[in-house]
């Protein structure tokens, strides 16, 4: 059994260094599935893009950019505290881990607040095709510019919803770490985590930068 | 688990549990809960010999209407029974079939370790599996779905009146089972190899699940994100695919084919792994071309993603594009026919024996080829223009997957049947099923070639009746080719009781999980495992 | 050659001028497979007897640079072989995908549709589920669908090409022998999707126009899309003159237009029929999205009537001619 100071390998493991290196692997590969799975969305964006300019551009501009600019900051911020809090789980100090926990748990909750806040904002401007009453867009091209909002909101439902995940995830470390039943424990959960939430920060890089950022300049 | 001492640790050996793993714990929860890699692979056999039955079910419906011209079935269905035949098979048996039961029970054993990398994330991806199976029957109990396993939009998701969404939601789960398989034992082969098993010393059945954890990894996502937009196109209405609005209805056929146009290599390079095990222990000889074959199972989990086209020659797709999805498609098939020659050639200067498992591999042989060299009819642009959609494209997959991946099944099931068991199986009635699985199979579909050089087309519930006569003959193979299903299942359960007791190592085989009992003990190894002979050395 | 492969290659007879060389194609690779088969089938039973258990057998193993020039030597061949095949089957391929310029092809309309097949002439005969064609003629057949994906083939042609919504898709073959030939749907697309069967007639081109003088159609395709321009009221907009601003359409078919927010389009069929259905989705440069959509209001078949006359539709020509 784990003693206080040592931290002892999973039993079908020869060594620490094996279950580490294992561990590190293992969610690395994990997200090499998640990127191609937003990758297979960007490519049928970036079809769709290409037939539809007349359609996409005009309604991407559209878009709350200053909101989500915003957004980004905090998610990029939230970024910053989850690896602080690797850092000082590195080393199982367990106020710092706690701190820099809420603060990332509090950065992701606003995220998805003011997410919701930009969401409302497009449903009162009839731009949700898929909700009765939602739909009463007023640009070029109407047909096909209800495809590009179904795909802002498949790419940024998408990320949300893996925001809820990690969000939870990262809640129940909250718990542990409060617990600090296992603290070795906690430190690879964390190392999981950390990598998982760096991710969903480079995602929403790339679905920041396509929806909002690359029709910004452009004529009619 | 809770048996196993470690002496300090670091040092080369261990003494592990004494226990048979059949033997340490018996009730429903030891089985459910289990994290013992040997016992998922029952808990999966369990399941996939049910999924197996459902289709084979709709299989006999199938042949059953097409004993006559003008369909014994209603078109509804028989049009569910093709798709429920083709979902249940492809998704629910031959992508998880062999990985999942002979490579989860194997991987470790044959590596020198003592389970997966993430032995809960593998009871899990069980589970994930079950899920999609309940969906499936949901499915089923709806009323079924008639969209056919391709699910081609707008009919799936806009015009079927059927259980579309609950179809979606089976393949969607069993695709994530599917993935965390496939991550799990790329990080096992990676890391948690025995000291001094460098990579050209792994067995050969460890590539292939490799190759294959590889391709579930890449390809598997991109059907999860196919299945999602069907999803929402039909639930929401999003209208991805939906010419009406604006979606174009190919797109959903690239993303449907990228992903599962590798996956016929994730059905197949399993099998191939079993072939390079079980032909040079029934041949007393070492493999011919050791790497050849491991560097030719990771050209084909490569190059399988670079052909997925071949399946939309006839669409809209530019004829520029064909010609390089026909080469690329030609390419592929050069290290599955390296794989067949060395196969061959491994017979040279052995000592050949013939039980069950070799009856297979020779089935396997010669049907893979036909299969595979009918895939080249089909890679040629202008021979698919005439076959594309026809009886001839059914019958060339049914020779690879049915006579190449369920043969490779079926010999992986008698090869290591005692070591998994503890029992041998019975000879004789093992080599007469053999033999009635290549006579039946051969039966039903070798007429559908002629078929569908005749133009028959495929998914027709009525058919013109200068067909009929074909139809009725492999009808007929199919009784046949069920009773050589049946067989198996019968002695093999039987030997579970009655079977005599295996040694060791019946077949005086290469290879770590030779070196422990049969059944193996918990932890698999009583000491570790010493690389005294390369396995294919 | 064609009874030939009709009796031993179980394939349906040689009915247009592509269908021998795709025969060819296909014979070559039947005969090659079954060489091939028979090759190492033949070697595994050979081997399997021969060095069975208890046969004498010269047990020094292979010598390693042996085996790799073995591996090598079967390697390249099967390679060789490979790259024929592709290159020969993807020279038909591109023959039997490119349609005919010149030579006056005959024009053929095809709109799949859940179960049936209609089928347009451009003097405005409409069949169900038959085509008639005069044998030794180039024919051009435009496809769409009303539904779901569909595909057109004719074995005997040794044609085929998916039916896709929302697009044409085309097709072209020359019928070389009289008699009638299956035509299928080889696309599953729903419940009846085994009776969207139907014949390609042949005939011989006296037979044909005899054909042709029984049909009597009202109008022709072209007259019944000017019909169709009258009753939508295109006139309004889009005639010379016209108070509203609307690019011209006489003679438009064919040119190339420069559309809102750059580039340039080819005014071919697609793109008429996107501009009637979606009519701001490559608007002409310099015009208003002010045209409605017609979605909804006409099917795929009169869309087609209505290109058919825009089609002809010639500077100097007021309005839709009688």
């Amino acid at each position: 059994m784990a003693s206080a100071n040592v931290e002892v390998p999973f039993e079908h493991f020869e060594s620490l260094e094996q279950q580490h290196d294992a561990a590190r692997m293992g969610i690395w590969l994990f997200l090499v599935t998640e990127t191609l799975l937003f990758g297979a969305i960007f490519t049928a964006f970036g079809l769709y893009h290409h037939l539809y300019p007349g359609a996409f551009s005009p309604a991407s501009r559209g878009l709350a950019w200053e909101l989500e600019a915003a957004n980004t900051v905090v998610l990029l911020t939230s970024g910053l505290t989850m690896a602080l809090t690797d850092h000082y789980a590195f080393e199982l100090r367990r106020r710092k881990v706690i701190v820099t926990l809420a603060l990332t748990i509090l950065l992701g909750l606003t995220f998805l607040v003011l997410k919701g806040v930009e969401y409302r904002g497009d449903y009162l401007a009839g731009s949700v095709p898929f909700l009765a009453g939602g739909w009463h867009y007023t640009g070029q091209d109407p047909s096909h510019a209800a495809l590009f909002f179904n795909f802002y909101f498949l790419l940024t439902g998408l990320h949300a919803s893996h925001m809820v995940i990690g969000i939870v995830l990262l809640t129940i470390l909250l718990g542990r770490a409060f617990l600090w039943w296992s603290p070795f424990g906690v430190r690879r959960m964390i190392v999981g985590v950390g990598i998982f939430w760096a991710f969903i920060d480079v995602a929403w890089l790339f679905i920041y930068s396509s929806l909002y950022l690359i029709d910004r300049s452009g004529g009619t | 688990m809770s048996n196993a001492t470690a002496t300090d640790l670091g040092s080369a050996e261990r003494v592990y549990s004494a226990d048979n793993y059949l033997h340490a714990g018996y009730g429903l929860r030891s089985w459910l809960l289990t994290m013992d890699h040997k016992r998922v692979a029952w808990l999966y056999l369990v399941s996939l010999t049910v999924l197996f039955a459902v289709g084979a079910i709709s299989a006999a419906l199938i042949r059953f209407d097409l004993l006559s011209p003008s369909g014994l079935l209603d078109a509804s269905a028989y049009n569910r029974a093709f798709t429920v035949h083709g979902i249940v098979m492809v998704f629910f048996f031959l992508v998880p079939s062999i990985p999942t039961t002979f490579g989860n029970f194997l991987l470790p054993l044959m590596i020198g370790a003592r389970d997966v990398a993430f032995p809960r994330i593998n009871l899990f991806s069980w589970y994930l599996y079950s899920i999609g199976g309940i969906f499936v029957l949901a499915a089923l109990l709806s009323g079924g779905v008639d969209t056919g396993w391709t699910f081609y939009t707008p009919y799936s998701s806009v015009y079927s009146n059927s259980a579309v969404v609950f179809a979606v939601l089976a393949v969607f789960t069993v695709g994530f089972s599917s993935i965390l398989t496939g991550l799990n034992f790329m990080v096992t082969v990676h890391k948690l190899r025995a000291p001094g098993l460098t990579w050209f010393r792994l067995p050969l059945f460890v590539w292939a699940i490799y190759g294959t954890s590889f391709v579930q990894v890449l390809g598997t996502p991109v059907l999860g994100l196919a299945m999602l937009l069907l999803f929402l196109d039909r639930f929401l209405g999003l209208a991805v695919f939906n010419p009406e609005l604006g979606g174009d209805p190919v797109l959903f056929q690239h993303l449907f084919w990228f992903y599962s146009h590798p996956a016929v290599y994730i059905m197949i390079l399993p099998s191939m792994g079993v072939m390079s095990m079980v032909i040079p222990a029934y041949a007393h000889n070492r493999i011919f071309g050791y790497k050849f074959i491991a560097m030719s199972t990771l050209a084909i989990a490569f190059i399988g993603f670079l052909v997925w086209g071949h399946h939309l020659f006839v669409t809209s797709q530019s004829v520029y594009a064909g010609i390089a999805f026909s080469l690329l498609s030609f390419l592929v098939s050069v290290p599955s026919a390296v794989k067949v020659f060395n196969w061959t050639a491994t017979l040279y200067k052995g000592q050949v024996t013939y039980e069950a498992p070799m009856l297979y591999a020779f089935t396997f042989i010669g049907l893979f080829l036909i299969g595979g060299l009918t895939g080249l009819f089909l890679a040629t642009l202008s021979a698919d223009i005439q076959l594309h959609a026809t009886y001839f494209v059914i019958a060339h997959f049914h020779y690879i997957m049915v006579g190449g991946a369920v043969s490779g099944f079926l010999a992986a099931a008698h090869f290591w049947w005692p070591k998994m068991t503890g029992r041998m199986y019975p000879e004789i009635w093992a080599r007469f099923a053999a033999v009635l699985l290549f006579v039946g199979f051969n039966i039903t579909f070798f007429p559908q070639f002629m078929l569908g050089l005749a133009g028959m087309p495929r998914r027709y519930a009525t058919y013109p009746v200068e067909f009929q006569p074909l139809n009725i003959l492999s009808s007929a193979g199919a009784v046949v080719l069920g009773v050589g299903y049946l067989l198996p299942l019968a002695y093999l359960v039987w030997s579970l009781r009655y079977g005599p007791k295996a040694p060791e190592n019946p077949w005086a085989a290469k290879g770590f999980e030779w070196q422990t009992s049969s059944p193996p003990p918990l932890h698999n190894f009583y000491r570790r495992p010493v690389l005294e002979a390369d396995v294919h050395g | 050659m064609s009874s030939m492969a009709h009796q031993f290659f179980y394939l349906p007879e040689q009915a247009s001028t592509i269908a021998a060389q795709a025969d060819a194609v296909l014979i070559g690779w039947i005969v090659l497979s079954v060489a091939v088969t028979l090759a190492i089938v033949g070697a595994m039973l050979f081997l399997g007897i021969r060095y069975r258990r208890g046969a004498r057998v010269d047990t020094t193993p292979v010598d390693e640079s042996l085996a790799n020039r073995i591996e090598v030597s079967w390697i390249i061949p099967t390679a060789v072989v490979f790259v024929v095949f592709f290159f020969w089957g993807g020279y038909v391929y591109y023959k039997a995908y490119t349609p005919p310029t010149g030579g006056d092809p005959l024009a053929i309309n095809v709109v799949g549709k859940q179960w049936m097949w209609k089928i347009q002439h451009s003097n405005g005969v409409l069949e169900i589920n038959e085509l008639h064609v005069p044998v030794g003629r180039k024919v051009v057949v435009t496809t769409t669908s009303e539904d779901v994906v569909h595909s057109f083939a004719v074995p005997a042609f040794r044609v085929k090409r998916d039916v896709i919504p929302g697009t044409y898709t085309q097709l072209w073959f020359e019928a070389s022998r009289p008699g009638t030939y299956h035509l299928f749907c080889t696309q599953y697309c729903g419940l009846d999707h085994s009776r969207m069967r139907g014949h390609v007639i042949a005939m011989r081109p006296a037979d044909y126009a005899a054909w042709l003088a029984h049909q009597h159609p009202q109008r022709s395709l072209a007259e019944q899309g000017a019909a169709l321009y009258e009753a939508y009221g295109c006139a309004a907009c889009h005639a010379p003159g016209a108070h509203a601003r609307a690019p011209a359409l006489a003679g438009l078919y064919g040119t190339r237009v420069r559309v809102k927010g750059g580039g340039e389009l080819r005014v071919d069929r697609d793109y008429l029929r996107r501009a009637i259905l979606e009519p701001h989705q490559d608007l002409v440069a310099g015009f208003q999205p002010i045209m409605p959509s017609y979605k909804g209001q006409m099917d795929e078949s009169q869309i087609l009537a209505l290109i058919a006359y825009l089609q002809d539709l010639k500077p100097g020509r007021r309005g839709p001619s009688p």
